[in-house]
């Protein structure tokens, strides 16, 4: 029972960052029809930014942990105008740019803060205890900081007009346009958007992992394999793939090991693809 | 429509005798300019590299971006290294059921594999390839795990065993035969046929024509050549480890297509060229190497979208719309 309970603490804290991660990544592929391998490093970079705000300027824990996810909000928005717009409607043309950007943006990392871990303070020690179940405090509020995220995300996209905008432009960017939407401005908040989220969950997760330039290629693969279940394009697949994904992970490398969970859940996304190609929960075009 | 789409193309004489002279003179050079270690060196990898590159280019004429090429390129390095170390048997047959290897793998994943179009097929091909990687890792036994794979011969031919510049000779005999027979096959049926399932799909199937069959057809001869440029990569590294054959050794092999035009595989051999000696060359500058390379790369997809043969072809109009109008 208490193995039980810890276990799942583990798997909803990282079912929660997944989908922050996975949720950016599959509305960025519904909107701009672009595979963006580089989403990991937008994470990395949301970690790194809690690094320097952080763990170098010493600001307090969530100023640094808002200002770094906006920070990389900004880098997103530039990024879109600058590399990814001249590749409306080439999907290959997308995907190889954001290879080279992934390239780029590791490579520029490792140029400024070397290849070695960093780690950055927890902002609380200590663990909770309830009965004979132990919880780690800083666990309990990356959970409560995500879920924070996903109800604000949740808002954004279903309430308001923006949100309600977006989803216009990612079933069918033309009508839309013909509704005298203006369907670039969109792409560049939706990409915005999405690499916010990736930065704030890199920046919830700096203290509890060390950080290192490659941290984003793991991350975009969890991610990747997420939104393949739930079917690329789909808000509501990539949350439940999302706790579908660590509750199998941390079973499995709990029980197993970790290489052949992984080797699992990719041999899953294959069966996926190939009987359902539009994923438990996505609409094939 | 471009007038060359559907014609058989017949090459002016002057071309193709060109072609030649530069193959030989890349086959014989170490003789004229005497043997240095590190030309021939980053000369095997260039022609390894380009083989794989060109294989690559078959995918991507068909229109579909393989990222699986890592793994089919290591499949041939392991079989080829298991079947000479531990089974004993001799280089010439192991580099054959190498490339017959990879060859069968595609054949039997491509009916599932070649129906799934697009984005798709990358992401299935990507999920493909990490499998097989992790296959390497995680089966210490046969393949030997992240330590790697050592101690594996060098090739042998009639014999004699290879040293650096037989390796150099025989893999670029491999890269040039790619190459011919690519251009010729090009050149005819299959150049005719993937010309017209990109213009209408529809209409060539409703003619009669399976283009399924077709597909993996393509695939396995792709697989084909990842595989024998793999087992000679393994011979001639004598050592090999699962982080050779990840998802970026096909994303190189991508980049190098995109560099030189995924429409003409000269300008994919110059590619090849341009960028398999780039990290040998930087290595004084290792810690930029990276970022230069990206960034490069970037520019590259920015400002030249169609490669080095699209640069090439636009100046080609340019001149000749220059000479129109004088």
């Amino acid at each position: 029972m208490q193995i039980a309970i810890q276990i799942s603490i583990i798997a909803l804290m990282s079912a929660f960052v997944y989908a922050l991660i996975a949720l950016g990544f599959t509305l960025v592929f519904g909107i701009m029809r672009v595979v963006n391998f580089a989403h990991g490093e937008f994470y990395m970079l949301g970690a790194y930014a809690m690094y320097v705000l952080y763990g170098l300027l010493g600001w307090p824990y969530g100023s640094a942990l808002i200002a770094g996810a906006l920070l990389v909000g900004a880098a997103g928005f530039v990024l879109e105008r600058v590399l990814f717009r001249r590749f409306t409607g080439d999907e290959m043309g997308g995907m190889i740019m954001s290879l080279a950007l992934a390239i780029t943006l590791q490579a520029a990392i490792s140029l400024v803060f070397t290849v070695d871990d960093l780690s950055v303070a927890r902002p609380v020690e200590g663990a909770l205890q309830i009965g004979s179940v132990f919880l780690a405090l800083d666990q309990l509020y990356v959970v409560g900081v995500t879920l924070l995220a996903l109800a604000a995300f949740y808002v954004l996209i279903e309430k308001t007009r923006v949100g309600i905008t977006i989803r216009a432009v990612a079933q069918d960017s033309e009508v839309a346009r013909l509704q005298g939407v203006r369907s670039w401005r969109m792409t560049a908040l939706t990409f915005a958007l999405s690499c916010l989220l990736a930065g704030l969950a890199g920046a919830l997760m700096a203290p509890v992992y060390t950080i290192h330039p490659h941290m984003g290629e793991l991350v975009v693969v969890k991610a990747f394999i997420i939104v393949v279940l739930g079917g690329l394009g789909s808000l509501p697949g990539a949350v439940i793939a999302a706790l579908i994904l660590s509750f199998t992970e941390a079973i499995a490398s709990t029980f197993y090991n970790s290489t052949v969970a992984t080797m699992l859940s990719f041999l899953i996304v294959m069966a996926v693809l190939t009987v359902r190609p539009a994923g438990l929960m996505g609409r094939s075009r | 429509m471009r007038r060359t789409d559907l014609t058989l193309v017949h090459r002016p004489v002057g071309v193709r005798a060109a072609e030649l002279l530069v193959a030989a003179a890349l086959l014989a050079w170490p003789l004229a300019l005497g043997e240095s270690r590190f030309a021939l060196h980053v000369g095997v990898m260039v022609a390894l590299y380009a083989t794989l590159a060109m294989s690559m280019n078959l995918m991507l004429r068909i229109g579909q971006l393989s990222l699986a090429h890592g793994a089919l390129f290591g499949i041939g390095a392991y079989v080829s290294a298991i079947l000479t170390r531990d089974a004993g048997l001799g280089f010439v047959s192991a580099f054959v059921l190498a490339g017959l290897a990879s060859a069968l793998i595609a054949l039997v994943t491509a009916p599932l594999f070649m129906r799934i179009k697009g984005v798709h097929f990358a992401l299935l091909t990507f999920a493909f390839g990490e499998v097989v990687v992790l296959c390497f890792v995680e089966f210490v036994d046969i393949f030997g795990g992240n330590n790697g794979f050592g101690q594996i011969p060098p090739a042998q031919l009639l014999g004699h065993t290879l040293d650096r510049y037989g390796s150099y000779l025989l893999a670029t005999t491999l890269a040039l035969v790619s190459y011919f027979s690519l251009q010729a096959m090009y050149r005819r049926e299959l150049g005719v046929i993937t010309a017209s399932l990109q213009q209408d799909e529809a209409l060539v199937t409703a003619s009669g024509f399976e283009a399924l069959r077709f597909r993996v057809a393509v695939f396995v001869l792709s697989a084909a050549m990842a595989g024998w440029a793999g087992s000679l990569f393994a011979h001639y590294q004598g050592y090999i480890s699962p982080d050779s054959f990840g998802f970026w050794t096909a994303v190189n092999a991508v980049i190098i297509n995109v560099l030189g035009g995924v429409g003409a595989l000269l300008g994919v051999v110059v590619g090849g060229f341009l960028l398999i000696p780039l990290p040998e060359l930087l290595r004084d500058l290792q810690q930029y190497q990276r970022f230069i390379y990206g960034i490069v790369l970037m520019a590259l997809l920015c400002f030249m979208p169609k490669g080095l043969a699209g640069l090439w072809s636009g100046l080609i109009e340019r001149l000749r719309v220059g000479r129109a109008r004088a």
